[in-house]
């Protein structure tokens, strides 16, 4: 995969056709929101932009809509950017099996990432040309930011060192807010900071390489190193620095490093912002970060991530990487699952296709993925649909659920669950329902009660599928 | 100047346009951290004209809710 930094995975995109540089003058409100949001409009070829005129900056550059498409998705695996989301998918799966780790290196001397150093009088504001995501959001926010921090009962262990992304609020010229949960692996880390007492070393990375920024925004275990499997992901190294204070392992060829301290003991106001569901958050009393040091690449990239009311580049971003962890975690116990689709708001809906052991065994599948770490706050809909039926195709999904729902039988509802808080539905905030819909086709014990048979699929018309697509794309030549 | 979410005095301004040509200013609230952009839409600075249902009463901020309670020391 021939990219090792953001950089290098723009001249990819754009070898691809799948990067616009605008070079026109933009103001950065409204017009730089705007510009991501048509972008994430584009639909599975969206281009990634990269806005190079951005009124008030000298030479700033803001990079958008990166991870915004299948497309761009595919190129970031090394894939055909035509692969299919359900081709991504295996490929994902298969080189990210939860087992294998790949490889760090440290860079001998100095690092890209520290070519430029801001270590006093640092106000952020003129550093980095951030910009308002949504219209009512609290501030400006870096919204796809990789930020690592370490176990302070731990702090030698590299693998419970950890990178996430939580959304950072830009406050004062050297403070940040930040959204950090109890359940991330960061809260984890701020709260046994909190407890003895001492501040928590943090590191806001920006412009990191694509496979690194995907990693932090999948659930790994506590001690995996999301570096180690961003390589397995990658097939190559992840080349890592230290920060200028020494305590963080920092991708070195990111755009931007901002060093500080969390300040424990203590909160500050932050939000809102428009989330992922589409909704704004709430203004609530979160995490202050004291920044003392800022480094960045000569003429660095600001890469940021418009996310709003889906679809968006947030979307595509953690589709993926929220679904294959959940199709490990039902494989691991029902060999029977085939496929899982969890690509719709971080699977508050998600579409499993299984094969069927005894009857009812579908809703099994359902119950299991209700009670893995993720699916019990998040999958609030749960849509099960046999094994030749493709999660990823709407079309297949809609006519299995057309053609094989009994609603008597067939819909459960599991009332006051757990939930997720962001979701607007959850009521009160962490609790809600569950909706199952089994849209397999009923097998023994249970009797179908009018002898049926369904069309089979016709897994040889594929090979005439590839011969009519080249035809037609020699058509267009 | 007042702060355009929750009327308080406790505005700074944290930025000017770092190519130097004063096209906009940033401003910041010490109290509830609202940050804002002098060129931006009137619906999101003017408080006249910003929707009403994310306005801050600056009495108020205080009491806003914790996420994460503070673990005592």
């Amino acid at each position: 995969m021939a990219y090792e930094d953001l950089r290098s995975f723009l001249e990819k995109l754009e070898t691809n056709g799948q990067l616009i540089h605008y070079k026109d003058p933009v103001m950065p409100e409204p017009d730089i929101a705007l510009i991501g949001r048509a972008a994430t409009d584009m639909g599975e070829k969206a281009p990634a932009v990269l806005l190079e005129n951005i009124k008030g900056y000298k030479d700033a550059k803001i990079a958008l809509n990166v991870h915004g498409s299948w497309a761009n998705h595919a190129l970031m695996l090394g894939m055909d950017k035509n692969a299919t989301v359900r081709e991504q998918f295996f490929e994902f799966a298969n080189r990210w099996d939860g087992t294998r780790e790949g490889t760090v290196e440290w860079m001998k001397g100095d690092a890209p990432c520290q070519e430029v150093k801001y270590t006093e009088d640092i106000n952020l504001y003129d550093i980095i040309p951030a910009f308002r995501v949504n219209q009512y959001d609290g501030g400006f926010y870096l919204s796809k930011a990789c930020i690592v921090t370490r176990d302070p009962d731990d702090p030698d262990n590299f693998g419970k060192q950890n990178v996430g992304t939580y959304r950072i609020q830009l406050q004062g010229k050297d403070t940040l807010g930040a959204q950090i949960m109890p359940f991330h692996d960061s809260g984890v880390h701020i709260v046994n900071a909190e407890k003895k007492g001492i501040n928590l070393p943090i590191a806001i990375c920006l412009g990191v390489e694509p496979v690194v920024t995907v990693m932090a925004s999948t659930p790994l275990k506590y001690d995996q190193s999301e570096y180690t499997f961003g390589s397995a992901l990658k097939g190559s190294p992840i080349m890592l620095t230290k920060t200028l204070d020494g305590g963080l392992d920092i991708p070195a060829y990111c755009e931007f490093v901002i060093e500080g301290e969390l300040q424990t003991g203590t909160r500050t106001p932050e939000g809102p912002f428009g989330e992922f569901p589409g909704s704004y958050s709430g203004v609530r009393k979160q995490f202050l970060i004291k920044v003392n040091k800022v480094t960045t690449r000569k003429n660095p990239i600001f890469e940021n991530l418009y996310v709003g009311r889906p679809w968006t580049e947030h979307d595509t971003l953690i589709g993926l990487n929220t679904s294959v962890p959940l199709y490990r975690q039902l494989k691991e116990t029902m060999p029977e699952v085939q496929c899982v689709n969890a690509i719709y708001q971080h699977g508050l809906t998600v579409i499993i296709s299984t094969n069927s052991r005894f009857g009812g065994y579908a809703k099994s599948v359902a119950f299991r993925l209700a009670s893995t770490p993720h699916g019990i706050s998040y999958a609030k809909n749960i849509i099960l649909v046999d094994g030749d039926v493709d999660p990823f195709n709407l079309t297949q999904v809609m006519w299995a659920v057309s053609t094989r729902v009994r609603p008597e039988k067939d819909v459960i509802v599991l009332k006051n669950v757990p939930g997720m808080p962001l979701d607007p539905c959850s009521e009160p905030p962490g609790m809600g329902g569950k909706l199952i819909i089994d849209a397999t086709t009923p097998v023994p014990p249970e009797p179908v009660l009018r002898e049926v048979r369904m069309v089979d699929p016709l897994p040889a018309a594929e090979g005439y599928k590839k011969i009519l697509e080249k035809m037609y794309a020699e058509l267009s030549r | 100047m007042k702060c355009v979410r929750c009327a308080s005095d406790k505005v700074s301004t944290v930025a000017k346009a770092p190519d130097g040509s004063g096209i906009w200013e940033v401003y910041n609230c010490g109290l509830c951290n609202f940050a804002w952009r002098s060129t931006e839409p009137k619906e999101n600075i003017d408080p006249e004209k910003r929707d009403p249902w994310f306005q801050l009463d600056k009495d108020k901020v205080d009491d806003l809710p914790l996420i994460v309670p503070i673990v005592k020391h």
